[in-house]
């Protein structure tokens, strides 16, 4: 490649880098949730993506770096589990990220999202967080729209199921109290 | 009452993958069913809860320096070790020159083969067998070839006559008895 190519490609992942750093990051959040430090994701998604970035079409960054981050995300939820983040009391160390979520049906919520299958969450995450459509979701996880559909519906389903079962054991809680 | 289809319906009427006829379509029953309407609400509610978790996953820190800079390093580091590998290929190549020209001169002045018969061609094993050969037709017409054992040319020698080729022969087995092969 050409050295001002070289540049002008360098220059151009770091300003994408800069510009979505903060939302990459929380789309790594919202699918390994606290199984692994969101930035460490990225970081390895975006030391994966320069390394091999001649290989790909740059004419539409901002979703490739993000897939990069996804599949990173996906890829490492995919490995033997070596125990969450949770498992190791990080409650009041936990990342200052974790600390907006005050509200006890919203930290339920995130437990509930937690407990998705990864790829019902990663849908879900770019669903409601990017607020992609079905077809730019089913191109960023290799899957067709009806599946996209069908992740999204059913992840949904079932968390309204788990919120469901901690509001009725919440109930019988506060009953026998 | 509100079944799975329409769950699904409203699910894509708020994630926006409706087209106009259908967002029309479900506008209209939500103005017109309660249970519809009520089931709208309660989706939108958990949405807004989801979008709370979501939010915040978002960090306080931007780390986007800190990758950028992780990038930097590695670019500059490539750069560094494709100039090394350069230098290193260079340095690769002479001593592997080297190396060749020092194993050739001590295989050689080890070789029996050499030293047995001089003038002859550098063999990897000590000289083994001689063969007579007749030339049909030409002079000279005897060809006297020296072998080591792996079937490698020593030495070859062409002679006019029989005598002489054995002659010849002679002279290299006394050599060969009196320098016998390691």
């Amino acid at each position: 490649m050409p050295e001002r190519q070289e540049r002008d490609l360098d220059a151009l992942f770091e300003e994408v880098i800069r510009d979505h750093g903060p939302r990459l990051q929380a789309i790594a959040r919202g699918i390994v949730g606290r199984r692994f430090a969101p930035e460490d994701v990225v970081q390895q998604a975006v030391s994966n993506l320069y390394e091999h970035r001649h290989r790909y079409d740059w004419s539409q960054p901002l979703p490739l770096v993000r897939r990069a981050v996804v599949n990173e995300a996906l890829r490492l939820l995919r490995r033997p589990a070596m125990g969450s983040l949770d498992q190791f009391d990080m409650g009041a160390e936990a990342p200052p990220d974790a600390n907006l979520v005050q509200n006890e049906t919203v930290e339920q919520v995130r437990k509930a999202i937690d407990q998705l299958p990864n790829h019902f969450r990663a849908a879900l995450v770019l669903c409601e967080y990017e607020g992609l459509s079905y077809p730019e979701i089913a191109r960023e996880l290799g899957i067709t729209i009806q599946q996209t559909k069908t992740w999204i519906f059913r992840g949904r389903r079932q968390l309204e199921q788990k919120l469901a079962d901690f509001v009725k054991s919440g109930n019988s809680v506060e009953e026998q109290r | 009452m509100v079944n799975e289809q329409d769950i699904e319906l409203l699910d894509m009427y708020l994630d926006g993958e409706l087209d106009d006829a259908a967002q029309a379509a479900v506008l209209r029953r939500l103005a017109s069913e309660p249970a519809m309407s009520q089931a709208f609400a309660e989706l939108e509610a958990q949405r807004a809860l989801r979008m709370q978790v979501w939010k915040a996953c978002e960090p306080i820190v931007d780390n986007s320096e800190r990758w950028i800079a992780a990038i930097q390093a590695k670019r500059q580091r490539q750069g560094w070790l494709i100039s090394i590998l350069d230098y290193r290929q260079q340095i690769a190549a002479a001593a592997a020159c080297i190396a060749v020209f020092i194993m050739g001169w001590n295989w050689g002045a080890n070789s029996g083969a050499y030293r047995m018969i001089p003038g002859a061609i550098r063999g990897t094993q000590p000289a083994r067998f001689i063969t007579q050969q007749p030339i049909q037709g030409q002079k000279p017409a005897i060809e006297v070839r020296v072998t080591d054992a792996s079937g490698n040319l020593i030495d070859r020698k062409l002679f006019k006559t029989l005598e002489e080729a054995q002659r010849y022969t002679e002279e290299i087995k006394l050599q060969l008895q009196a320098s016998p092969a390691r």
